[in-house]
């Protein structure tokens, strides 16, 4: 089947091939004025209408016995007990490398839920290295990237410097990344990698956002109309397990470092369901809608739904 | 919350000078006609395994003619193979392979154990940070995203290594079954999910992972106690022409197979494919046609015996009412380091 992209499938940048950040457009989204159109947000209504929960949340299929909680206390405590330290093989940095995978590897399913891509994966970067599709972090010694203060996230786009230990978003035109470095030792050091390949549309099922050691990161997906229309109304939810401040922000799908509007979200612990209103000039477009929520905190997308 | 019937007037002036500073800059977009990636679903041990299928940019007569990829595949045959040897030297520092962007100064290498080598030396175990599978594992990556540079000029492969136990091995379709080093090792075998179901990959062994609508493969590798080193490999979309070299990996002896898809740029009943290979020494190279309505069927095999070196390949293929798109399966000799430098289908006239 042939859909309608904003980028293709695959373009060259820099001397590299680069598989860019796509998203489906609906058909309307070809006239030159759904194109061209331009968003803003008005005031959001928030009720709380449940309490928090992790129900309906994936597993990784490659561990079905890890546990299902988005804590990572005890998701690293779990890697510790099943492959301790006092083995010689194992070292310190695999343990927070593995929890962070088994973190990935369930956000990747329930992405996969909604029809969609998001690819990730931890490793030491130095020795044996670490690479999603096309990005990659540096491999450099550990010492290197935490004299300097920062690990380096190569995409065919540019680089981005990842502070240690931190976190950072790679955002370009038609690239959507972000990089977390967990920790540094001597020789080793612990990093997260994670692309959005395709990005979903109105996502109906539970997204959680990745969390590693406390560092959140966004989620990115389409906010889509069935119809042209100068007003919408998103009906979403986010479930959190303590009252926090969430980051909403509406990104160009021609340009993803195009922000029309910027809006924060003031959520209280629960589940929250939000209505928000989002003017257009002509239409509201189809748009990239960024999530980020707080570090330290649990928190979910439990659905975007769009009217009309 | 209704939805307010119109856009508040005080919003008006800003989203207008928006609308005008986004016109030169967006007035020359254009949107891009694709395949559409859908995720599918198979039940594997019990459990929903969501996956992204192996996509074939068909080309438009095919696409359209249901008839070309129903009795175009039940007609397809392919004729004897003519083997011509342009050199008898095998030299990879005069093929054009790429080099690991991770790892460039291991140079161009083809085989892990060459790798591992020069890793161990650069990288010795401390015993408390660097560790022994590390070494594989790294060589693995260093071989593997190579040949992903490489077949990426084309198309898309993605590859993934690291230990199978902690921190694991999984791409978006396929992940290795978690399971300790001795264990793997004493059972021989470890396990891997894939959209075909659970499969077991022998120690020290490769298999492929052939389903319906996927293509990928697997490697059990070396172990120490715990760790092992695992690598997986999925197709994400087949490329229809190759135009520069790709390399085979040669993972501890084993070579995986490659596949491409092999369809003419027209309609037509005969066509020629013209091939031309590198290869370290005499070699019998297995190929397979497979069905692109259904990948796990073999519609014709043969095997073509290369020599040692450079040589062209050619052989018709021919189908009624016209040669179909098909998925053409190669599978080197293990213990071999072997290159694909072009593969191109031509119509005859």
């Amino acid at each position: 089947m042939i859909r309608n992209y904003n980028f293709p499938f695959k373009a060259a940048a820099a001397g590299r091939i680069l598989y860019p950040t796509v998203a489906k457009l609906p058909e309307w989204m070809l006239r030159p004025q759904s194109r061209l159109a331009v968003a803003l947000s008005g005031e959001p209504e928030i009720k709380v209408v449940g309490p928090y929960s992790e129900d309906g949340l994936e597993a990784p299929p490659e561990s079905p016995d890890a546990p299902s909680t988005m804590d990572w206390g005890t998701i690293i405590s779990w890697s510790r007990k099943i492959a301790p330290i006092d083995d010689p093989s194992i070292v310190e940095w695999m343990h927070s490398a593995h929890a962070a995978n088994i973190v990935v590897s369930a956000r990747m399913e329930e992405y996969k839920r909604s029809g969609s891509s998001l690819l990730g994966a931890s490793d030491d970067p130095f020795v044996p290295g670490l690479k999603v599709e096309d990005l990659r972090f540096r491999p450099e010694l550990a010492e290197t990237v935490a004299e300097r203060g920062y690990g380096i996230l190569e995409t065919p786009r540019g680089n981005v410097n990842v502070p240690v230990p931190g976190k950072a978003a790679g955002i370009f035109k038609d690239l959507l990344a972000w990089g977390a470095v967990l920790e540094a030792f001597l020789v080793q050091w612990t990093a997260v990698l994670l692309k959005w390949r395709e990005l979903a549309t109105n996502p109906a099922e539970r997204i959680a956002f990745p969390s590693f050691r406390g560092l959140s990161a966004p989620q990115f997906f389409v906010h889509s109309a069935t119809i042209p229309a100068p007003v919408n109304l998103a009906q979403f939810s986010v479930s959190t397990d303590r009252p926090q401040v969430v980051t909403l922000r509406g990104r160009s799908i021609n340009d993803y470092r195009d922000v029309l509007f910027e809006n924060r979200i003031s959520l209280a612990e629960g589940q929250n369901a939000v209505d928000l209103p989002i003017f257009g000039f002509p239409v509201v477009p189809a748009m990239v809608i960024e999530m980020q929520p707080e570090d330290g905190a649990k928190t979910v997308l439990d659905y975007w739904s769009v009217i009309p | 919350m209704q939805i307010p019937n119109q856009v508040p007037r005080e919003l008006m002036p800003k989203l207008t000078a928006m609308y005008l500073a986004r016109l030169p800059k967006y007035s020359a977009v254009r949107y891009f006609e694709d395949l559409v990636a859908p995720v599918r679903e198979a039940s594997v041990a019990g459990r929903t395994l969501r996956y992204h299928p192996t996509q074939l940019p068909l080309a438009k007569y095919a696409a359209e003619k249901p008839k070309i990829m129903v009795d175009g595949v039940r007609n397809f045959s392919f004729a004897r193979p003519v083997v011509r040897l342009i050199t008898e030297v095998f030299d990879l520092r005069r093929i054009r392979l790429e080099v690991s962007p991770l790892f460039p100064w291991l140079g161009k290498v083809l085989a892990t154990e060459e790798a591992a080598e020069k890793v161990r030396q650069r990288v010795p175990a401390d015993g408390t940070e660097i560790v022994e599978w590390m070494h594989d594992s790294a060589a693995s990556l260093a071989v593997m995203s190579a040949r992903e540079v490489e077949y990426n000029k084309h198309s898309q492969v993605e590859a993934r290594s690291g230990d199978g136990y902690i921190p694991g091995v999984r791409l978006s379709s396929l992940a290795f079954e978690r399971i300790r080093g001795y264990e793997y090792w004493d059972r021989g075998y470890a396990r891997v999910v894939t959209p075909e179901g659970m499969l077991n990959v022998p120690r020290m062994g490769l298999i492929p992972a052939v389903g319906k609508d996927f293509l990928g493969w697997a490697f059990a590798g070396p172990k120490s106690w715990i760790q092992w080193t695992g690598v997986l490999a999925e197709l994400r979309r087949l490329a229809d022409r190759i135009t520069s070299p790709v390399g085979f990996p040669n993972l501890w002896g084993r070579t995986p197979p490659f596949w491409l898809l092999q369809q003419p740029s027209r309609e037509t009943e005969r066509a020629e494919v013209a091939v031309v290979v590198d290869s370290d020494r005499d070699q019998r190279l297995r190929v397979a046609f497979r069905d692109p309505n259904d990948y796990r069927r073999v519609i014709d095999a043969g095997e073509i015996d290369i020599p040692k070196g450079r040589s062209e390949v050619r052989y018709v293929v021919a189908s009624y009412p016209a040669v179909p798109p098909v998925v053409s399966e190669m599978q080197p000799e293990d213990n071999t380091q072997t290159v694909l430098n072009s593969f191109e289908t031509r119509v005859i006239s």
